[in-house]
């Protein structure tokens, strides 16, 4: 589906912006200035407006990602069973900041406010799937059998 | 006996756990004719992935199944008999018997698809009863019912109605499902396991209001449940319960709205903001959403958990319900239990249980220091708080709010002043910037916590933090900043002393050692003037009278324990 198509599907209607960005950036991966300027253009939105929507949410990227996007679930339950370890962890092990993306592309780390995974915490999502009761041993094979 | 059929739960906690490993080989594996279906969670997420083998006459429930255990399940399905209980859940266990289960009854039992078997267990009969009475009957159950709001606030739902019952239309009635709380996922469990549910408290709710135009609005983060729930709206129009003219009585339609990551459009008038594809920041009151709401017009906002109490307490019937629950707070509340138990999951149990019962028995929670009740807007409650009632007014008492349900408990390792600070780091990333107090206030707490972390507070900080806690609490706009501060007043007030660690004794030259010192005495060894003491195994203390600042003991740690007091 092209961007012209998803903005036909929505009538071009305000209250629709954030699922028009949202189609948008599943299909593209991320939220180009380009992007963000054909949409303003075609809904009738100033620029300034749309931009304010993209950087208000944390859904909405305006960089390109890897690969795999990892999010490292920074809930309650995960931080009191050790997330933020295992975050620091995987920054290490991938060398990336925050929101980075490796230099081969392959990953982008980032973290989710919560997955509402608390029971079997800590957990994280990569890429819609979610992995569970982690530990660094469980941390690093996930990640070397994907960079396979 | 004849087996109706197989189940096999799979909400995302159990398909994390591996529930669709589980079922594919079930299905490879399986020689006999029966049905492999799929349920939702009942709420035991520790037991995690369940199979049931369902008789006419009972029910078998396989707990913790991996793909060695099929073959058993299989011949278990053959021969009941052979079952064996240790692979059973014990529904006698006190995660199950303390329960009252009235609105999480079906999940887990029920398929989240199946409109019938919704329908079979008492579905509808609710709504039925509803429009058999007029609206502002209606209302009026749900004012005997003593039903508050799920969500956060606690308001009751029954006045909230009677806001928006004569306003003129077109009005809107929100369902939110937005579940940014960390710690709770009360919601979710609900959407996955019994959308039908919700939906029918949601007609019931537009039903006795008068709003034809109902959106759901949902986090984006929660993907089956929205399958579930886009799926449910489709069946329903086909059946007639949505669209014109319903059971010939009213008019409604349900449209979905995705969020996109802010846990401020938990908030109402920030959530309707969003609505409208906006940024989601919260507006001043008044006007209240039920006189200016969404576009302007009227709107009604109730919780996913509210409305399925609703469709619960209609169905059940007001007496049936009534029978649990406190004077103020009437009836059941969905919790969840989190972090450092022996039993995590979604339980349902009636207002005024022990708190120390949930503790102990619900979520068996060993080595138990405190728990955070009601997530980054609630408090940390401790060990020596709990042998109270839970209920809203006694749970405001401590510091905290019943909120919506979310409670993660910390045991002896968890340091309480990185837990106030971790919700501050949350707070303060979604504050939406919109008032002062909550966009500085936040950063200043943050950093005033940071600042106790790194050994640099001083006398008078901790006062100095409480008032600026005041201060935010007294001056923001919106619930999420008026709240934020609660974490961190609440561990003030119950774990003070661990405050009182972090301030640097006024006598130190240079060094001093921290409580992370595990005693391994290697710093005494090196200490040019002896000057070091203390018993292996545990925490060592600088004579600062004899010290003369050479470092030794800082280049010699090797657990960062000593640190350099920094001007």
């Amino acid at each position: 589906m092209s961007k012209k198509e998803v903005l036909d599907r929505h009538e071009g209607r305000e209250d629709e912006l954030i699922n028009v960005l949202q189609e948008i950036q599943e299909k593209e991966g991320y939220l180009s200035p380009k992007t963000l300027a054909y949409v303003s253009k075609h809904m009738d939105i100033p620029y300034a407006k749309v931009y304010g929507v993209a950087t208000f949410y944390n859904f909405f990227k305006l960089k390109p990602g890897g690969k795999y996007t990892i999010q490292m679930c920074k809930g309650t339950a995960c931080h009191v069973k050790g997330s933020s370890e295992l975050f620091d962890h995987l920054k290490k092990k991938l060398d990336v900041e925050e929101n980075g993306t490796t230099e081969d592309g392959i990953f982008t780390l980032s973290p989710v406010n919560c997955l509402g995974m608390c029971s079997l915490a800590p957990c994280m999502m990569i890429n819609g799937k979610v992995y569970s009761e982690l530990d660094k041993e469980r941390l690093d094979s996930i990640i070397d059998d994907m960079r396979k | 006996m004849r087996l109706e059929k197989i189940t096999v739960g799979m909400g995302t906690c159990g398909i994390a756990s591996g529930a669709d490993k589980v079922k594919k080989e079930l299905k490879r594996q399986l020689d006999i004719d029966v049905p492999v279906d799929r349920v939702g969670c009942i709420g035991s997420c520790y037991l995690e992935p369940i199979v049931e083998l369902r008789f006419d006459k009972r029910s078998y429930f396989f707990r913790n199944v991996t793909k060695d255990k099929i073959p058993e399940i299989i011949e278990g399905a053959k021969q009941p008999k052979r079952i064996k209980k240790k692979d059973l859940i014990d529904f006698d266990d006190p995660f199950f018997s303390k329960q009252t289960k009235l609105v999480t009854k079906d999940i887990g039992r029920i398929n989240p698809e199946s409109y019938d078997e919704y329908v079979q267990h008492g579905g509808f009969e609710g709504l039925k009863k509803a429009v058999k009475l007029e609206p502002k009957e209606a209302i009026e159950k749900i004012g005997e019912s003593k039903l508050r709001g799920r969500g956060g606030a606690g308001f009751p739902t029954a006045k909230k109605w009677k806001f928006i019952v004569d306003a003129p239309s077109p009005k809107y009635l929100i369902c939110n499902a937005d579940e940014g709380d960390p710690g709770a996922f009360m919601n979710r469990t609900m959407l996955e396991s019994d959308p039908y549910r919700v939906l029918e408290g949601m007609l019931i709710a537009s039903y006795a209001t008068g709003c034809e135009n109902g959106i759901i609005y949902i986090r984006a983060e929660y993907p089956l449940a929205i399958k579930t729930l886009e799926k449910a709206i489709k069946t329903l129009k086909k059946k007639k319960l949505l669209g014109k003219n319903i059971l010939g009585k009213f008019n409604f339609d349900i449209k979905i709205k995705k969020g996109a990551g802010a846990f401020v459009c938990g908030e109402e008038t920030a959530l309707m903001k969003s609505v409208e594809g906006k940024r989601g920041m919260p507006q001043t009151r008044p006007p209240f959403p039920a006189q200016k709401g969404v576009w302007g017009y009227p709107t009604n906002i109730n919780n996913v958990g509210t409305l399925s109490h609703v469709a619960t307490i209609f169905r059940e019937g007001v007496k049936e319900y009534t029978k649990y629950g406190t004077e103020r707070s009437g009836g059941t509340k969905i919790i969840c239990v989190a972090g450092k138990v022996e039993h995590s999951g979604v339980v349902e149990i009636p207002f005024g249980i022990r708190l120390k019962d949930i503790v102990n028995k619900i979520a068996v929670a060993k080595d138990f220091k405190a728990l955070q009740a009601g997530g980054p807007s609630g408090g940390c409650i401790p060990k020596s708080k709990i042998d109270v009632p839970y209920d809203y007014e006694t749970i405001q008492e401590l510091g905290a709010i019943v909120g919506s349900g979310g409670m993660v408990f910390m045991d002896s390792k968890n340091n309480m002043v990185d837990v106030a600070r971790y919700f501050l780091e949350f707070t303060k990333a979604e504050s939406c910037g919109k008032c002062t107090p909550c966009r500085e206030g936040t950063y200043r707490l943050h950093e005033m916590l940071d600042k106790f972390l790194g050994y640099r507070a001083e006398e008078g900080d901790i006062e100095f933090t409480e008032k600026l806690c005041r201060y935010i609490m007294d001056s923001a706009v919106c619930g999420l900043g008026q709240t934020a501060p609660n974490p961190v007043l609440t561990t003030i007030r119950y774990f003070r002393k661990e405050y009182e660690g972090y301030i640097i004794d006024e006598d130190v030259k240079t060094y001093f050692i921290t409580p992370a010192c595990v005693g391994c005495h290697k710093c005494a060894e090196v200490c040019p003037q002896g000057c070091i003491s203390g018993k292996r195994g545990k925490k060592h203390k600088i004579d600062q009278s004899k010290c003369i600042e050479c470092g030794a003991c800082y280049n010699a740690c090797k657990f960062n324990a000593i640190i350099k007091k920094t001007d």
